[in-house]
């Protein structure tokens, strides 16, 4: 586990994040959250164009995560096409954990050079998560040394 | 009666990221970059040889912390001494606003972005077409004024509904982006020569943002492999007239990079001209034969209500059928699998969200299916019925079959009113319709058809409003 940042004092627990795949959301029903039909759309069309599957079929890599009570503040990678709008965020409660997932629901098909875009997702602490800890799943997005960029799993 | 739709254009002319930032530090032009060499470049591209080669072609670098270091972010190219093109998404920051133009500059005369032998203009002013959608990348098209001029050959603008380009003709991309999607970038400028994808095609691949008025598709051949990439927007895909390179398109988008069947998305640079030039001097324009017919014709069948027939329908094709007048369609298909679309149109048929007013399209492997239908709930002036093969067939026995070619079998039912639960109507055979027919053939055609008649209709003609 990374420890990315604390919570504001609107929300209680320690804020981390672990591999994305130590805590799979797909399949969970009664605390999703989300909303959205773009990612089906785009899953739709990837098996119609035998293409292979798209960035938002993975959790975004973030970076600078932060949680001020009422959104969710990141960096993620963009190619010219990224907004806050074009993410849900999903929770589930696993063992004692209120694990959120930032998830990307329109794929950044811009062809500009990437760069980091600055995100802000409303959240509310759901009632159900108030007394747990706040875990992102999200992977991390690296910048290296070049100022380069890369993903990390954790 | 027979329909032909009909296209202006000429008869004669035809991250693993590490290491994308290349900077340009104003003060220190030190770079500490390692050039990626590999056999993959720029998606199926080669080196442009040097900068002579295409003198007009600019790196847009971008300061995104304020540092002084600028990093290539896109392409663009020389229209004017003071005036570069590009793509608007480009020149937008982190939070989708327009960045400043003290934080962008232009690297020209040069392709090789780690020698940086080319010359450094800071821009004066960013000017995105006020119409600009970061959400569906309409009118992705913007100009920067350089600060002081930069002295080369120009690239050449097409006129305002110049037949530029036209199917069947290739164009040439040039860019230094990623290789291969999410890849490294081109340390080297690079080009490629893509294919023009006729509109249909290239709508049902996007139709939720395609707009045939204002972008057009190239590349996606079925093998893929040739493509533009990250890195690559705003740059020029280039085509030939008179032995001058024009600007067709500017990179844009499109489905990850190099997939095959999978075009990438451009903008129509001919639907801009004039906003171009309303805000620009100095530019150089090819005309062509504005008045002339051509390439992207294809056959328009008219099928009345209450009728049945019976088609085939090869994968990868189209057909189109002008059904004024139905209120529901219904598209079976007996073998293989195939999308039905309803668009919307009069004397000028657009491919666009707003236009198409149903698209009843099925997963072919995942939730088989052999029946499309489409409600319409408003009578429209025009109806069309658009039917493209789909790629991999429903039938997994085929599938290989229709990756070459097999034909499925088809039935295109239109229905006034009351769905349909067997053959009420008229029947016959209906053939594929017929694309990239060559300009001078579909100019006699059209010649033939009005001298009996025949309803012609024009696409993307008189449309100057951007």
């Amino acid at each position: 586990m990374v420890v990315l940042s604390v919570l504001s004092s609107g929300c209680a627990g320690v804020f981390t994040s672990v591999n994305a795949e130590d805590a799979p959301l797909t399949g969970h029903s009664t605390l999703s959250a989300r909303t959205s039909t773009s990612a089906d759309k785009n899953n739709f069309i990837n098996s119609k164009l035998n293409m292979p599957k798209h960035q938002s079929d993975k959790p975004e890599a973030l970076s600078a995560v932060r949680f001020d009570g009422s959104a969710f503040h990141a960096g993620v990678l963009s190619f010219g096409c990224t907004s806050s709008t074009d993410f849900i965020i999903e929770h589930k409660i696993v063992d004692s954990q209120c694990r959120v997932t930032l998830v990307r629901t329109k794929p950044d098909l811009c062809r500009r050079a990437p760069m980091i875009a600055e995100l802000s997702v409303p959240w509310s602490v759901p009632e159900a998560c108030n007394e747990l800890d706040l875990v992102v799943t999200n992977p991390v997005l690296v910048t290296n040394e070049s100022g380069g960029l890369s993903k990390r799993s954790k | 009666m027979k329909y032909t739709l009909l296209k202006k254009t000429s008869i004669i002319f035809a991250l693993c990221l590490s290491g994308w930032f290349l900077p340009i530090t104003l003060v220190n032009a030190q770079v500490a970059h390692t050039p990626v060499v590999g056999p993959d470049y720029i998606v199926g591209g080669t080196v442009v040889p040097n900068e002579s080669r295409y003198p007009f072609m600019a790196s847009v670098t971008i300061d995104v912390n304020g540092t002084g270091t600028f990093n290539h972010a896109c392409g663009g190219s020389l229209i004017a001494d003071r005036w570069v093109v590009t793509a608007a998404h480009c020149l937008n920051n982190s939070f989708g606003n327009p960045i400043s133009p003290t934080r962008v500059g232009v690297l020209l005369g040069d392709t090789d972005l780690v020698r940086r032998d080319g010359v450094f203009v800071p821009a004066n002013r960013l000017i995105l077409h006020p119409d600009f959608e970061s959400s569906s990348l309409s009118n992705d098209i913007a100009l920067i004024e350089l600060l002081t001029p930069y002295s080369a050959p120009l690239a050449v603008l097409p006129a305002t509904n110049s037949p530029v380009p036209v199917l069947e003709e290739s164009g040439v991309a040039l860019g230094w982006g990623a290789l291969r999607e999410s890849g490294r970038p081109s340390t080297l400028l690079r080009e490629v020569s893509l294919p023009i994808v006729s509109n249909i095609d290239c709508f049902t691949v996007y139709r939720d943002s395609f707009d045939s008025r204002e972008s057009f598709c190239a590349g996606g051949s079925r093998t893929g492999g040739q493509d533009t990439c990250q890195g690559d927007s705003g740059g020029p895909l280039l085509v030939v007239r008179e032995n001058a390179s024009v600007i067709a398109g500017i990179v844009s988008s499109g489905f990850g990079c190099g997939l095959s069947g999978v075009p990438g998305v451009y903008t129509r640079v001919e639907a801009f001209t004039d906003w171009i030039t309303g805000h620009t001097q100095g530019t150089m324009q090819y005309v062509g034969q504005q008045n002339a017919f051509a390439a992207d014709d294809i056959d328009v069948s008219r099928i009345p209500v209450n009728t049945l027939i019976n088609g085939q329908i090869a994968a990868g094709q189209s057909a189109f059928f002008d059904i004024t007048g139905a209120k529901q369609v219904n598209l079976t298909s007996n073998t293989g699998d195939a999308d039905l679309y309803i668009v919307e149109g009069s004397d000028e048929l657009v491919l666009s969200a707003e236009t198409v007013l149903c698209a009843s399209e099925n997963p072919t492997i995942a939730n088989p299916t052999s029946l499309d239908t489409c409600v319409l709930d408003e009578t429209a002036e025009g109806l069309f019925a658009l039917i493209k093969g789909v790629t991999t067939s429903t039938a997994y026995s085929l599938s290989t079959q229709n990756i070459e070619g097999a034909l499925g079998t088809v039935q295109l039912y239109t229905v006034d009113g009351v769905p349909v639960s067997q053959n009420t109507g008229q029947r016959r055979t209906i053939s594929a319709g017929v694309f990239g027919v060559a300009g001078l053939v579909s100019l006699v055609l059209l010649l033939v058809f009005r001298l009996f008649g025949v309803f012609a209709l024009r696409r993307h003609s008189g449309q100057s409003t951007k």
